[in-house]
Formats: structure tokens, C-alpha cells, sequence
């Protein structure tokens, strides 16, 4: 079973609906399965704005109610940056792990 | 002091002054009117064991306890007789901003006059039984001669109170 | 003629005033405890921000009063509070003595406020000083924001231009779709100035579930510092207004703090001036507010309140708004005051207790007849209103009482700019600081309290150094305690210095002239003589101690209390000196008893069983100089005084007579009298002035017939009767007591 979230590219007002749906269905997924952990990687994203920020708030909150830690994986440059600028950064468990093996 | 009235206006302004005269054993004795509150009889007092002469004992005045003092006696004269006409005569001695109640003991209560600074001498420089400093100077009216005492050093409440610790020290076995 | 807006802001002030002063200094003496706590916990965080919350509150309600030189210096010292706060910069002594002396300087300030005469070129100076060392400080952490800008250090110049601005915003849940990005506004903020703090709200956001992605649910909140005014702000928010709640908040104050500021101001009715004096609002925007709805009662309409039309058209936080609303409105409905205290003055509250103590003498006397009419049922009301009198009287002496720890803390700032300047590392403990005494005897206990302490300090404890060398350790223990002891307080100074040298003190008092020079008094009276007029054993005389207040001075104001005061010491270990003060001064629970003709009472709680019935003739011991002698009591000798003898009291002995037996800390001893009055509850009233040195006897009170008995003190009357008799320098016992009975002496003579 994967773990792990790729974030999209561009995570803003534009892409925010449907990375919404496909969050739901993998956060469901990882329920069924017990995951012991949530991962986002965010290597990739290149864009992100508020609205997108704001989707990652909700998943986070959603994960917070299961008690199970959420960690966001080899975030890039600017995913660090926009974060720290927003002032989510302490939202997530940030690691520069590199990207687990298991990515869908 | 929250008279309407300036302190020592009418001294200043009119030159004279208000005494209230009364007697001891030897003579005729005048204090200023300003610090009197009241004049009343002798009556019950109760005695304060131990003490110097001039200490009579204390009464109780509507309430208050207030002490009073054989005037003769602590003039250094032997303590007075108390008779028909004794009186305690009330009034306020000041002392470090504090106000306190003092009763005087005198033989009987004159008049009060009004004497013209113009006609009091001081005091004479010896040859009186009473110590120098207590006396304001000599009132003259009509032919008599009235001892104006000040009231300040002659019933300084520090001075007696050292008195008392002194008398109580010396006590008797 | 109405008033023109400056008379009425004058007159508000002009009331005003002394509540603030009163409360400020109120908050400065929390201010100055804290920072003496924060001391020996440096860590305590709530004791920071509790810190920080009196600091703000001082200078925000000095922001309304327009006291613009106290606000000035104390953002200064708020800007150094709030590196703390942020974990940049660590309280040490130094710091904490900086903090100390600007508290100090506030309150300076609070004064000038109300006698601006008390302004000085001294303080002026100081208070430079103090800006300097406080930007110094902030400087060393972290960078300093870059409006700030040049600081010079002249006196009341150096408050940045700008400042920290706190910009809250909830963005509309519409402002997204509308085409705008909070991130992108927040972005903007930043070229105004920098941001030195930036969080955002994820509990405001719904969970995954429910969230609407396009909709917008986020809160941020901005910290500003910048040089840009409040529109200059706001304009970065202009395209989302609609959509945005948006707060400012003003380098000088905090939102909660407006609110409560506006609850703690005192009422006045220009709801707008209000807000401009807590920069709420610009003084433009008030006057447009207030035109606009003078255009709206022009024009027919009712006129919507000065509140709706600001926040209309400025943009004002609607809390804000609605607290300053409220306060008009609870200043018409005049509401019940729900604070728990209330102010009371001194001396309404005397005549309360002594019209207290006059009932209490008439209850007595209204009970005696009642029982003398043998009717039970007015006997039965009678008692059960003597009863009641109690409970009241109980109840209003409570009124007088303050604990005496208000006053020992005052002596930890004391202890510890002392012990500094004197190069001593001394701590104080306090001990029974909730012992309660009456609010007179704290207010004249606490000079002489000082003046010993400072003694301690300076005579007493060594310096680390010497306690080094003697085996101590290097940090001196002064201990300040209180506690109640049988119808008195006893206060105790406890050093464990290096104690009193009694060669010292009777070479002193040989070369004074207290003592001859042949005579080697007890060490019990070497003692006492540091109470001498004339005395002292400093070396040299420091600032602190010496400067003509001597311990005789001391004493002689405690015994004006009615107290006692008496020193232990051990030589190297330390010095105890105890301090006893009569504890209720108003009302006595007493038994009365006689000698000849004098009535005495005796404080109820020390009187622990009655013999009656004795022959005074017999003796079972020789009677000592004094007439004191001893009767067995289950087993032991009991010492007995003579009041007859003691007091050389007239009259013959009766028949028979009576001991009664009291307890005095834990000693007991009788005292010889004629008669047994029984209990009586009566009025202590104080003898005064002159009788301060009374032995023996601690008042007076007035019985229920009008007559004035003299009140014992219990312990004093037993050292009394111990003491060995003096020289006696006085002739027969007539003149000794000057009773009511017919002297010897002849009439008066001389002329």
C-alpha cells in the first residue's frame, strides 16, 4: 500500500478542486489500511499559493484527528519558502528525507 | 488648623491677645484662649500608679481618656489642695504634628482677658519658683501682674512623658 | 454654551487622575515584586508575561491621560520586556537592577503627572541614562528592525519612528474566488517594512471532508515592524476589504488591551476622542466619521450612532467599537460595582468602631439592668443581643486588619539594594506574612522595622568574604517573621550575622558616659544599652543606619505603640531582636478586679484559674523588697505580686483576698487583689503620649459606670514585679502617689 502523496506541480486556486478529490480518495485509502503514517512528497511543486496551502491545512486537520503523524517529504525550494512566507510551515512534520521507494 | 481664620491674625492685626486666667496656691496664672476646648469640674478621676507628682491621674472625657496634670505641682510647686472650686481645664497641646488632649489641674478659673501685647513683660530673670522657659512673660493689668505661661514648654508632652519613665524608675520599694 | 471638546477632555482628565495615579502605582508595586521574583526564577514564564501585562497596562492607560513622556519611556522598556518574552535575552542581575531603577522611573513619571514640580534635571538625566542602557540592551539580541532607524540618546527623543504593528487578518470567504491571494497581499506587507512574525490559523480551515477548496477560510496574523502609517496598511488590503475583517493594531497597544482599556477608562461621553486616543482610529478619520453623520442628521435621517458611522467608514474593528458603546451605555444605567474590594476611608471606619465600642459599653449596661429585673424574657433578649454586638464587633475589628506581609515585602527590594551597595550577598526570608495586625500599628511598625533591617544589613552581616572565614556560608539569612502570641503580634528579625560584641558595647557606653566606669552591668542590660540615647558602635557611621536615627529612637517608637522590643544575641552566630505589639486596639474581653480604690482589668485570655479567699496575712514565703511572695499551687511555687505593694496603692488590706493567675507566654504568676469583678467587656482606649512608658499597664477602658480602669499587660507586669527594686530617691510613699486621699504636705506657700 503507498503512503505516499505526490503533490502536483502547481497546487493553487486553479488545481485545488481536483487535487481535493484525489486527497480524499487516497486519505480514505490509507484508513482502510491502518497507515501508521501520512507522507506528502512535495519535491515537484514549483507553485503553490494560498488556496493551495489552504487544502493542505484541511488534510492536515483531518489527519490530526486520527492522531497519526503527517509528514511532507523532500519539500522543494519553493514549497519551503511559501510556507514560511504563509506561516504554515509549522503545520507539517517537514523532513528532507529522500522520496521513499514506494511511489504511485 | 482648618480654621477659617489665619493663625495669629488677630494677634498680628489687633496687638493683643486673649488669655484665660486662673488660679493656683500663689497667684494669678494666664494661658492663651486659642489652644482651650473646655472647662469642667473636678470630678471622678482615677489615679495612674507610680507617677511624678504632677501627674493627677486620668479622666474619662465623653469617651476619651484624657490625662491631667496638677498645674501647681509641675510648676515645681508641692501638689495642689483639690477644693470647691477646682476645675480641669481642657485643651490641646501639639506635639510633632500630633494633637493631644490635656487636662489641667487649677484651683479655681478666673476671667478670660484680653491683654495688649504692649503690656506684657517677660518674665523676671530669677527669683521665681517657676522655671524660666515656662513663661511667656508677665501680663499687666490694672495693678496685678497675671504669669502668662507657655503652654508649649510647660506642658510639653515629651518632656513629661520622660518625667513618667523617670518617676517609674525611681519607684518606690 | 457648550463646552468646547479641549475643556471637556481637561475636565476628564482633571477627575480622573487620582484613580489612575492610585492604580498605576498599584501596578508599579506588582511590577517592582515581580521583577523580585523573576530574579530568583528567571525562567518563570508566566511571571514575564504577568510582568508584561502590568507594564502594558500602565502605559496604555498613560496613553489616555496623554502622558506622553511616561509612554515614550516605558515602550522602551516593553521593547526590552518583549526580547525577554521571545527568549532573546536572558534576565541577569544587571538587567534586572536596570529594570528595577526604570520601574522606578515611572513612577517618577506617575507623580509628575499630577505636581509637575517635582521634575528634576537629576531625573531628567537619569532617565536618558536609562533609555540608553534599555536600547543597549534590546541592541545586543536581535537585529535591531530596520525602521528603527538612528537612536540618539537625548532625553526623550529616541522612540523609533515606526514600530511593530500587529496586522490581523480573516480573509472573506469570497476574496479567492474574487480573483485575490492572501499570499500575495501578505507578500506586499513585507516590501512596508519586515515581517518579523507571520502565523496562520489552520483551526479556522475544516477538515478535508467538508472543505469547499475555493473558498477562502484563512486567518493570519501579521507582526509588522515598519515606519508605514496605519493606511499606508491598510492599503494593502484595499482589494479585499470587502471580503476582509481586518485589525490593526498600533505599536503601542494590543487589541485586548484596547478593549480593556476602554473598561478601564473612566466614562466619557465622546465616544469618537475615545477612540482616536487609543489609535483606533486617525484623527481624520473621526472627523470624517463626524461629519458624515451630522450630513445624516441633516438630512432627516436618524442619525446612526458615532460608533456604526466609524466603523462604516474607517474600517474600525467592530470590537472595539461595541466595548466603547458599552461603556457609554453602563455610564447611564449607573450598574452595580461587581468588584470584589472596595475602598474604604480610614477614618469613617474609626468612628464605625468607636460608636462600636460605645455600644458595646451600653449592651453591658442594658444587660446588667435586664438582669437585675429578673423578667427572663428580657434577660433572654438582652443576652441575645449582647450576642449579636459581638459577632458585629468581631466582624468590624476584622475590617481594620491587613496581613503584615504588604509590608515585608517592601524590604526585599530594600534587603537587596543594600546588601548590594554594601557589597553583601545577604537573602530575606519571610515568615507569617499573612499574620494579621491592625491597620495603624502596620502603617508606624514599618519605619522601625526598616530601620532595624538596614541595621542588620549594615552592622550585623558579614561580607562573603568574612563569612568565608568564618566558616558560614558566603550568603548571609536575614529572616523576617510574624506571628501571634496570646493577645499580642510578635515580629522577629533573625540574623545569623555576626552577632552583638558586648565588650564593644560597654566600652562604648563607659566612654559615653551611660554606665560608670566601675560598674559592669548584666548581660541582659549590656543588651539594652544599644536602645541608649547617644549610642552606637559603627566604626564608621554609614549612610544607611547611622545618620541620626538611633536604635533609641526606635524604641521609642515602638513603645508609642504600646510595644516592647528586646535583643538576643551570640557572638559570632547572630542576633534575634523581637518586636511585641498589642494586637486589637479597640475592644478587650477583660476581668475586673480591685486593689483599695482602683479597678484594674485583666485581659480575659491570660487569666487562666481565681483563689479566693485568702488571709493576706499569711505568708507562706518572706514577701520580697517589692511584697512579692509565693504560694504552692498543685505541688509548685507560684510567685505572687502584691499590687498593693507594687504600686504603693493606698488603703488597709481586707479581710480577705484573692490571687488570680495568669499565664504570660509560659510562665505564670499570680496577682493579689481585694475583689473579683467579674468579666467585663470593655473599651481599650490608649493612654496617649505621655505614658508610653507606663509599666505594666497597656490602656485604659472605660466601665459601663463611666469609669476609666487601668488595662495589664500581663508579661510586662511580671517582669515589673521581677525586676530588682532601683535606688529609692523618693520620700514617703504620700508624695510617691499622689491618690485621691488628703495630702500631708501643708498648703500651699510662697508667693
Amino acid at each position: 500500500m503507498n503512503q505516499i502523496f505526490e503533490l502536483p506541480a502547481e497546487l493553487s486556486i486553479y488545481t485545488v478542486a481536483d487535487t481535493h478529490r484525489r486527497l480524499q480518495v487516497w486519505l480514505g485509502q490509507q484508513i482502510d489500511s491502518a497507515a501508521a503514517q501520512l507522507q506528502l512528497l512535495a519535491h515537484g511543486v514549483e507553485e503553490i499559493d494560498g488556496a493551495g496551502f489552504q487544502l493542505l491545512g484541511a488534510l492536515a486537520n483531518s489527519v490530526a484527528a486520527l492522531g497519526v503523524p503527517l509528514r511532507v517529504v523532500a519539500p522543494s525550494r519553493t514549497f519551503v519558502e511559501t510556507s514560511a512566507t504563509l506561516g504554515c510551515i509549522d503545520w507539517f512534520d517537514v523532513t528532507e528525507q529522500a522520496a521513499a521507494r514506494e511511489v504511485a | 488648623m482648618n480654621s477659617d481664620k489665619p493663625i495669629d491674625a488677630s494677634a498680628q492685626t489687633q496687638a493683643s491677645a486673649q488669655f484665660l486666667t486662673f488660679l493656683l496656691a500663689d497667684g494669678v496664672y494666664g494661658m492663651d484662649i486659642a489652644t482651650v476646648r473646655e472647662i469642667i469640674q473636678h470630678g471622678q478621676m482615677t489615679s495612674v500608679p507610680l507617677m511624678p507628682d504632677f501627674v493627677r491621674g486620668v479622666i474619662n472625657l465623653r469617651g476619651a481618656v484624657v490625662p491631667v496634670i496638677d498645674l501647681q505641682a509641675r510648676l515645681g510647686k508641692a501638689p495642689a489642695v483639690v477644693g470647691k472650686k477646682t476645675c480641669i481645664v481642657i485643651f490641646d497641646a501639639q506635639r510633632d504634628g500630633e494633637r493631644v488632649e490635656l487636662g489641667l489641674m487649677v484651683d479655681a478659673v478666673s476671667e478670660v482677658i484680653e491683654i495688649p501685647f504692649s503690656q506684657i513683660e517677660p518674665g523676671p530673670s530669677f527669683g521665681s519658683a517657676v522655671r524660666r522657659e515656662f513663661i511667656k512673660g508677665m501680663g499687666k493689668l490694672g495693678g496685678r501682674f497675671v504669669i502668662l505661661l507657655d503652654p508649649e514648654r510647660a506642658l510639653d508632652v515629651e518632656e513629661m512623658a520622660d518625667l513618667v519613665e523617670r518617676s517609674q524608675d525611681e519607684a518606690v520599694v | 454654551m457648550k463646552r468646547t471638546q479641549q475643556e471637556s477632555d481637561q475636565s476628564f482628565i482633571a477627575e480622573a487622575m487620582p484613580a489612575f495615579i492610585s492604580e498605576a502605582r498599584e501596578q508599579l508595586e506588582n511590577i517592582e515584586q515581580l521583577l523580585l521574583q523573576l530574579e530568583e526564577n528567571p525562567q518563570d514564564r508566566d511571571l514575564l508575561d504577568a510582568l508584561f501585562r502590568c507594564a502594558h497596562t500602565v502605559k496604555g492607560s498613560a496613553g489616555i491621560f496623554g502622558l506622553m513622556q511616561l509612554v515614550e519611556f516605558a515602550h522602551h522598556v516593553e521593547t526590552l520586556l518583549d526580547r525577554m518574552r521571545e527568549g532573546h535575552i536572558r534576565l541577569d542581575p544587571s538587567l534586572s537592577t536596570l529594570l528595577l531603577q526604570c520601574n522606578d522611573q515611572i513612577l517618577h513619571l506617575v507623580d509628575i503627572a499630577s505636581n509637575p514640580s517635582l521634575e528634576s534635571d537629576e531625573y531628567i538625566a537619569e532617565r536618558a541614562d536609562l533609555v540608553c542602557r534599555l536600547l543597549a540592551a534590546v541592541g545586543n539580541s536581535q537585529p535591531v528592525p530596520a525602521s528603527a532607524g538612528q537612536e540618539t540618546c537625548v532625553s526623550g527623543a529616541a522612540v523609533p519612528a515606526g514600530g511593530r504593528w500587529h496586522v490581523s487578518a480573516e480573509f472573506g470567504t469570497e476574496c479567492m474566488r474574487n480573483g485575490m491571494d492572501p499570499l500575495g497581499i501578505v507578500r506586499y506587507l513585507g516590501t512596508l517594512g519586515e515581517v518579523v512574525a507571520i502565523t496562520c490559523d489552520r483551526s479556522s480551515i475544516p477538515s478535508l471532508a467538508e472543505l469547499d477548496p475555493e473558498s477562502c477560510h484563512l486567518v493570519v496574523g501579521v507582526g509588522l515592524v515598519t515606519e508605514a502609517t496605519k493606511e499606508e496598511i491598510e492599503g494593502a488590503f484595499s482589494f479585499v476589504k470587502d471580503d476582509c475583517r481586518l485589525r490593526l493594531i498600533a505599536p503601542s497597544a494590543s487589541l485586548e488591551h484596547f478593549v480593556t482599556l476602554l473598561d478601564e477608562m473612566p466614562d466619557h461621553p465622546q465616544l469618537g476622542q475615545l477612540l482616536v486616543n487609543i489609535g483606533a482610529v486617525t484623527q481624520a478619520q473621526l472627523d470624517a466619521g463626524l461629519r458624515q453623520q451630522s450630513a445624516l442628521r441633516a438630512g432627516g435621517d436618524d442619525a446612526p450612532r458615532l460608533g456604526d458611522v466609524l466603523q462604516v467608514s474607517a474600517g474600525v474593528a467592530p470590537e472595539i467599537v461595541a466595548a466603547a458603546v458599552s461603556k457609554q451605555q453602563r455610564q447611564r444605567e449607573a450598574g452595580p460595582d461587581d468588584n470584589r474590594c472596595i475602598r474604604v476611608q480610614a477614618d469613617r471606619l474609626d468612628v464605625v468602631i468607636n460608636l462600636l465600642g460605645e455600644l458595646v459599653i451600653a449592651g453591658a449596661g442594658a444587660s446588667l439592668l435586664a438582669r437585675q429585673t429578673r423578667h427572663s424574657g428580657l434577660t433572654e433578649a438582652s443576652q441575645h443581643m449582647s450576642r449579636l454586638i459581638e459577632e458585629i464587633r468581631n466582624g468590624t475589628l476584622q475590617l481594620r486588619m491587613v496581613p503584615i506581609g504588604e509590608t515585608f515585602s517592601r524590604f526585599r527590594r530594600v534587603v537587596r539594594d543594600t546588601a548590594s551597595q554594601l557589597g553583601k550577598d545577604v537573602i530575606l526570608e519571610i515568615e507569617g506574612a499573612d499574620t494579621e495586625l491592625d491597620k495603624s500599628v502596620v502603617e508606624k511598625i514599618a519605619d522601625p522595622l526598616m530601620h532595624l533591617v538596614r541595621n542588620g544589613l549594615d552592622h550585623g552581616l558579614e561580607t562573603p568574604e568574612q563569612r568565608e572565614l568564618a566558616g558560614k556560608p558566603r550568603q548571609g539569612r536575614l529572616v523576617l517573621s510574624a506571628r501571634h502570641e496570646s493577645g499580642s503580634i510578635l515580629i522577629r528579625i533573625r540574623d545569623d550575622g555576626r552577632g552583638i560584641d558586648r565588650s564593644r558595647v560597654l566600652k562604648r557606653a563607659w566612654e559615653r558616659g551611660l554606665v560608670d566606669v566601675d560598674v559592669t552591668p548584666s548581660d541582659a542590660d549590656i543588651l539594652k544599652l544599644i536602645f541608649a540615647p547617644g549610642f552606637s558602635t559603627a566604626e564608621q557611621v554609614t549612610n544607611l543606619s547611622g545618620r541620626g536615627v538611633g536604635m533609641d529612637v526606635v524604641r521609642k517608637n515602638i513603645e508609642a505603640l504600646r510595644g516592647t522590643v528586646d535583643v538576643s544575641s551570640q557572638l559570632g552566630h547572630g542576633t534575634v531582636i523581637d518586636i511585641r505589639l498589642p494586637l486589637t486596639l479597640a475592644i478587650i474581653d477583660g476581668f475586673l478586679v480591685a486593689v483599695g480604690s482602683s479597678k484594674f482589668v485583666l485581659p480575659l485570655e491570660a487569666v487562666v484559674e481565681v483563689i479566693e479567699g485568702r488571709d493576706p496575712n499569711e505568708l507562706l514565703t518572706m514577701p520580697d523588697k517589692r511584697g512579692g511572695f509565693c504560694v504552692p499551687l498543685r505541688g509548685e511555687l507560684l510567685p505572687v505580686v502584691s499590687l498593693r505593694q507594687l504600686y504603693a496603692l493606698q488603703g488597709e488590706a481586707p479581710e480577705r483576698v484573692s490571687i488570680v493567675v495568669v499565664r504570660a507566654g509560659d510562665r505564670s504568676y499570680g496577682i493579689e487583689v481585694d475583689m473579683l469583678l467579674g468579666q467585663h467587656q470593655t473599651v481599650i482606649k490608649p493612654l496617649g503620649r505621655m505614658f508610653r512608658t507606663l509599666r505594666g499597664i497597656s490602656g485604659s477602658s472605660i466601665l459601663g459606670n463611666g469609669e476609666v480602669a487601668l488595662i495589664f499587660d500581663v508579661p510586662s507586669l511580671g517582669l515589673l514585679a521581677a525586676e530588682p527594686p532601683r535606688i529609692n530617691t523618693r520620700g514617703a510613699r504620700e508624695t510617691a502617689f499622689p491618690g485621691r486621699s488628703i495630702h500631708s504636705s501643708t498648703e500651699g506657700q510662697s508667693s
